[in-house]
């Protein structure tokens, strides 16, 4: 569920816009590795801020979240607080019509802290990290079709080795498909 | 008597029927993507009459043509493009409708709809006077209004008695 809140057009091809958004985080069938994989899993909620400029040759966004999950049999999934920085750029020769591939790409340079991990009960030390990644990413969008990919390495880490797995690589693979409405009158 | 009234009838008839937008070209602010520009084409088409429309994303400006006979009215372009996220400026149109007023203080109605504009010319005032209760063709510029609301004015380049 989102809210765009704040949207300001400026120029042709040019808009400033603020998106609040809520969401169900349910954990898929991935095992989780570290002392993650021993917790019961539950679901959790997430809530983003994003606000940011969109042109047709530049893009500067910066977003925030918050996750919470529920308590499953007295384990919990740390709360994370998440941050993004992100600029993107269209090249002159990419700046096409509608019957065309829309690509742009994008440095991605996120953060995130996650707090203590709440095992039978019990909040285990040493179970906070702190992160910050930096990597590229490609959006593609053709009318109704949109496929995103991105990879990030990490920056800086403050993890411990021995409750967490090494992360030396992130990376995503995203298909949409966007619905349009025709608002036939 | 009656072969007048139904001859007069007729008239108004085919008045009515030939009052309509024929081509409407808006600039529109805030579309950044080709994605932006298919939302707009979807809603544009959407709308009743609407023969074909194309957006150019480094302009701005989305053409849309309409079909004769068409009852489209301007307040559906203007929704289709803030129900999108974007805003809508200026707009040169090509529209037929009814000239009433006076020939100094015309207005144009679009049979059919419920749009009607003031007119102003946008070079020297031609005479109107022999215009006046006629089908016209005009070809102008509606200036952007406040969102949700239509131009009262529309500035006309040239108009002519319709065929």
């Amino acid at each position: 569920m989102a809210w765009r809140f704040q949207h300001s057009v400026t120029s042709v091809g040019r808009r400033i816009e603020s998106t609040a958004s809520l969401g169900l985080v349910v954990p898929g069938p991935q095992q989780d590795s570290g002392i993650l994989a021993s917790l019961h899993r539950a679901p959790g909620v997430a809530a983003t801020l994003a606000s940011g400029l969109a042109s047709r040759s530049q893009y500067l966004w910066f977003g925030g979240g918050y996750t919470r999950f529920v308590e499953a049999d007295t384990d919990r999934r740390p709360d994370t607080l998440s941050w993004s920085a992100i600029y993107g750029y269209r090249p002159p020769g990419l700046r096409r019509d509608v019957n065309h591939w829309d690509y742009r790409g994008f440095a991605e340079l996120t953060g995130e802290h996650t707090g203590r991990v709440r095992s039978n009960g019990v909040l285990l030390p040493d179970s906070e990290t702190t992160s910050l990644w930096l990597g590229p990413s490609i959006l593609a969008i053709l009318k109704d079709v949109a496929i995103e990919g991105g990879i990030q390495a990490p920056l800086y880490r403050d993890v411990s080795a021995s409750s967490y797995r090494r992360e030396s690589i992130r990376f995503a693979i995203n298909f949409s498909y966007l619905k349009y409405s025709s608002h036939a009158y | 008597m009656k072969k007048a009234l139904a001859l007069a009838l007729l008239a108004l008839l085919s008045s009515v029927a030939n009052a309509e937008y024929r081509h409407v070209n808006m600039t529109v602010f805030g579309m950044d993507c080709a994605p932006c520009a298919h939302a707009i084409h979807v809603s544009m088409k959407g709308i009743k009459g609407v023969d074909m429309v194309n957006v150019d994303l480094n302009t701005g400006l989305v053409t849309i043509s309409l079909v004769p006979g068409n009852t489209a009215g301007m307040h559906q372009f203007e929704e289709a493009v803030e129900k999108n996220g974007f805003t809508h400026k200026d707009a040169t149109v090509i529209v037929r409708g009814k000239l009433a007023g006076t020939a100094t203080a015309p207005v144009l109605e679009v049979v059919g709809t419920s749009d009607h504009y003031a007119l102003t010319p946008s070079a020297q005032q031609p005479d109107l006077t022999a215009l006046i209760g006629k089908l016209v063709e005009v070809n102008g510029l509606l200036p952007a209004a406040a969102k949700g609301k239509l131009p009262d004015l529309l500035r006309y380049k040239s108009i002519t008695e319709a065929q």
